[in-house]
């Protein structure tokens, strides 16, 4: 039967995958005998247990809010930033929309040899600002800007921008070429051609993968205060190291709410996008 | 806008698609254009408006030479180029006005299109005009992939008037119109040839539409003109040949 | 040349004036939000070119070079790069382990919906039985994947002690939420024809899973397990900085020292790594697909 066909041997991916657990496991001299000890469990169990009840004061949970609000302001002019990053890298980093590109309808292996230059650089680019994970990048911008959350939009901005700057550009290079044919035949030039033939089709999928960005930077941002770069994480930070475990438990509740809002607001407007 | 085209040869990659096509066509001359599926009529019109260019022979329209023009010049001509697409290739999402406005955009400055795009459709009242003869008036602010195929067929066709061209190329503009619109819009784009006497070049597999409405028919297969007759002279042994001996005749 | 321009007065634009308010009201908004979190969040652009941000970026960027190449130094980061590949592996193993039970109660056409929901009237008791584990799976998923893999592993280092486990862990629970989410709107997607075929051929619920489900879902499965692992690599380095070991650890401690050639040599090593990641998580990709 067809459907069988498409499955891969799974008895050699599950005899690689557990060669591979092994040896990870070999590596990090994990205890593994820790796990299943009654022990154990009772400890992870307690911890969690001592979580309750949570701390509902008046005070903690002013502070809280405040935190949480910045938060979400970080989360959101980071993805602001990370869309104006990844808007002035993506042009460069198509092939058709590059310097001497198809679409400026220049021929000849001077302007090829030239664009493969400039997209290759662009995309080198995009991937640096991608691999460095936000909290790293916060910390080289606390050395910039100092502490506080200018530093954690910054860092957002960065990773993010080369994560939808690499999105866009292959969005960007899977349009339909048909229509952008039809417009290019009209005698347009390469703005108008893009303008008409080649963003209306490729805006909703850009703007919601930016969405979805969004959802994840709400998260990130709730880290950021743990190297001081503003947001929920501080308090996270300073409850669990002061072992305040009621409030660790107020603020999992509040990150938990917040972060389900955006992510159902994000939904709701990328279901009415498409 | 006359067109003469010498020994034209045009491959993509592979063995040659176009091998040898020598046509002239006069200005305001209304010419169908047959030919089995793969016999390269597509790619044929994407030579004549100058989206892609031929490895070799010479294209001339209205008197001057084509191929091997810069990027600003092909731009120039191709303003003066009417295409409509065998897959109509809109814009699903934009309003039926955009797509019908993107028509103008050589001739528009990019400033003008992008306020006609982001802020208000401009030039409402010459949409209007195209849309009633391709009867969609109602529609002009419908979203263009709420409209059926055949609909959708039709603002393409409203489009090219639109941009009213000198050369007008339409790559099987009936396929997806029922026999009444496909009628009343060959009989459009045909009045619109012989008033303004402009050049009308149409691609069909309707043969009966083309015996019926052209003066002249040329025959392409295998990437090579198979002949190119007036209308009266076309035999159903032609026809027989073209197609081979799966043909049943019209 | 003009002609008379008929009017449409009924059929003209029905939505449009409905619409251009609907779209003012939101652009406002949207600026309003961005205005204030412009505001909260304490931007001042110019501190980037003030003389203490530039001297504060000149100071890392040239302290950056040249990155630390001491043999010593090499062979000392090689246990941490390779905890940090293992906390990557062994993390996205246990969230995979997790996500697959917990999605497969919640997907809602395995479960209540679609074909093997019962024509029959149920009780009002027995709906909520079959609907129970639905819920609870969703609500599990859900927690697991809102709370970041930091404040896991934060919360896993005071339970099991600092070190690669809690790392693990972390990452384990935050991926079992992420992915089981993924596999369950995967499985809802699936291609309901073949499994309509299964399903009416007499196959048992169990098997309809396992010949139909499974191998019809497994390319995007799979694909969005390995990709997962790639961004698993990363976190496994973030993590380091609370104490989970591996390459993210040293980093923090050479910022913490202010030693930028070794910051240097290991943000390439960082770089290498995910980069080499999205190589082998794409050419496998490609296999599959
Ligand atoms: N961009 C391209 N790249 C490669 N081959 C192409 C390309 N465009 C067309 N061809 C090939 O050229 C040949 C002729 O194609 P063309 O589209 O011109 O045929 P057609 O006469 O329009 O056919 P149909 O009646 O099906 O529309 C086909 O064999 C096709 O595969
Ligand atoms: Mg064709």
């Amino acid at each position: 039967m067809d459907i069988a066909r498409k499955c891969p041997p799974v008895l050699t991916v599950i005899v690689i995958l557990s060669l591979i657990a092994a040896l990870s496991i070999r590596g990090l001299e994990l205890d593994l005998s820790l796990l299943f000890s009654t022990d154990f469990l009772k400890q992870i169990l307690s911890y969690f247990y001592d979580l309750y009840p949570p701390d509902l004061s008046g005070g903690f949970l002013r502070e809280a809010l405040v935190a949480s609000v910045e938060t979400l302001a970080i989360s959101i002019m980071g993805t602001f930033f990370a869309l104006i990053i990844a808007i002035v890298f993506t042009p460069f980093a198509i092939r058709a929309m590059s310097v001497g590109g198809g679409l400026s309808g220049e021929r000849g292996i001077k302007s090829s040899l030239l664009r493969s230059a400039v997209v290759f650089i662009s995309r080198m680019i995009l991937n640096l600002l991608r691999s460095i994970p936000e909290l790293i990048w916060a910390i080289i911008f606390i050395l910039v800007v100092g502490l506080g959350p200018f530093a954690g939009v910054l860092a957002l901005a960065l990773h993010t921008g080369g994560v939808l700057g690499k999105l866009y550009a292959d969005v960007l290079e899977n349009v339909d070429p048909g229509p952008v044919e039809s417009i290019a035949a009209t005698g347009a030039g390469r703005m108008k051609i893009f303008f008409y033939g080649i963003l209306p089709q490729a805006l909703p999928q850009c703007l919601s993968y930016t969405l979805y960005r969004w959802e994840m930077n709400i998260r990130g941002a709730a880290i950021l205060g743990f190297v001081g770069a503003g947001g929920i994480g501080l308090l996270f930070y300073k409850s669990i190291s002061l072992f305040h475990t009621d409030r660790v438990l107020t603020l999992i509740i509040i990150v938990f709410i917040m972060v389900n809002l955006v992510d159902n607001l994000s939904l709701y407007l990328r279901k009415r996008l498409l | 806008m006359d067109i003469i085209v010498n020994n034209l040869q045009k491959g993509f990659g592979g063995a040659p698609v176009i091998k040898d096509v020598s046509l002239t066509v006069k200005e305001g001359e209304r010419v169908a254009i047959i030919g089995p599926n793969g016999s390269g009529k597509t790619t044929l019109l994407r030579l004549l408006n100058l989206m892609i260019f031929p490895d070799q022979g010479s294209i001339e329209l209205a008197g001057k030479k084509v191929n091997g023009l810069g990027v600003k010049e092909a731009r120039t001509v191709r303003r003066g180029i009417a295409t409509i697409y065998q897959s109509h290739n809109l814009i699903p999402r934009f309003k039926v006005i955009n797509n019908v406005l993107a028509g103008k955009l050589g001739s528009w400055p990019t400033s003008k299109a992008l306020f006609s795009l982001l802020i208000k459709p401009l030039e409402e009242a010459g949409v209007r005009e195209v849309l009633e003869k391709t009867e969609l008036e109602d529609k002009i602010y419908w979203r263009t992939d709420r409209l059926s195929g055949g609909q959708q067929q039709r603002v393409a066709i409203a489009r090219a008037l639109f941009q009213n061209p000198n050369l007008l190329l339409a790559d099987e503009p009936f396929a997806s119109l029922d026999p009444r619109s496909g009628e009343k819009l060959i009989r459009i784009l045909l009045g619109w040839s012989q008033q303004k006497n402009k050049t009308l070049i149409v691609t069909l597999h309707h043969l009966e539409f083309a015996l019926a409405h052209f003066p002249r028919i040329i025959a392409l297969k295998n990437g090579m003109v198979f002949f190119d007759l007036p209308t009266g002279q076309v035999t159903p042994e032609h026809l027989q040949q073209l197609y081979g001996d799966s043909y049943q005749g019209v | 040349m003009q002609k008379k321009v008929p009017s449409y007065p009924f059929v003209a634009h029905p939505q449009s004036r409905y619409d251009s308010t609907l779209k003012g009201l939101l652009i406002l908004g949207a600026l309003l939000i961005l205005g204030g979190s412009y505001e909260i969040s304490e931007i001042d652009i110019s501190l980037l070119w003030s003389e203490e941000g530039a001297s504060g970026a000149r100071d890392f960027l040239f302290g950056l070079y040249p990155p630390e190449y001491s043999r010593e130094f090499l062979s000392f980061v090689i246990k941490p790069t390779l905890n940090t590949l293992y906390i990557a592996i062994l993390g996205t193993l246990l969230g995979v382990f997790i996500a697959i039970p917990l999605s497969l109660l919640a997907t809602s056409s395995l479960m209540h919906r679609g074909i093997f929901a019962s024509d029959k009237a149920d009780t009002a008791l027995k709906r909520l039985l079959r609907i129970a584990p639905f819920i609870l799976a969703r609500g599990l998923l859900n927690l697991f994947r809102s709370i970041p893999e930091l404040i896991w592993a934060l919360i896993f280092v005071r339970a099991v002690g600092l070190g690669p486990l809690a790392g693990v862990l972390a990452l384990g629970v935050a991926y079992a939420g992420v992915l089981g989410k993924l596999y369950s709107e995967i499985l809802d997607s699936v291609d309901p024809k073949p499994i309509e075929a299964l399903h009416a051929s007499g196959a048992t619920k169990m098997k309809v899973v396992l010949y139909g489900y499974v191998p019809l879902a497994l390319p995007d499965l799979t694909s969005y397990t390995l990709y997962r692992w790639e961004c698993g690599i990363r976190a496994a380095v973030v993590l380091g900085f609370v104490g989970a070991g591996g390459i993210g650890q040293e980093l923090e401690l050479s910022m913490r020292m202010f030693d930028y050639h070794e910051v240097a040599t290991l943000l390439i090593i960082l770089c290498l790594l995910v980069g080499m990641a999205d190589m082998i998580s794409g050419w496998l990709r490609r296999r599959i697909v």
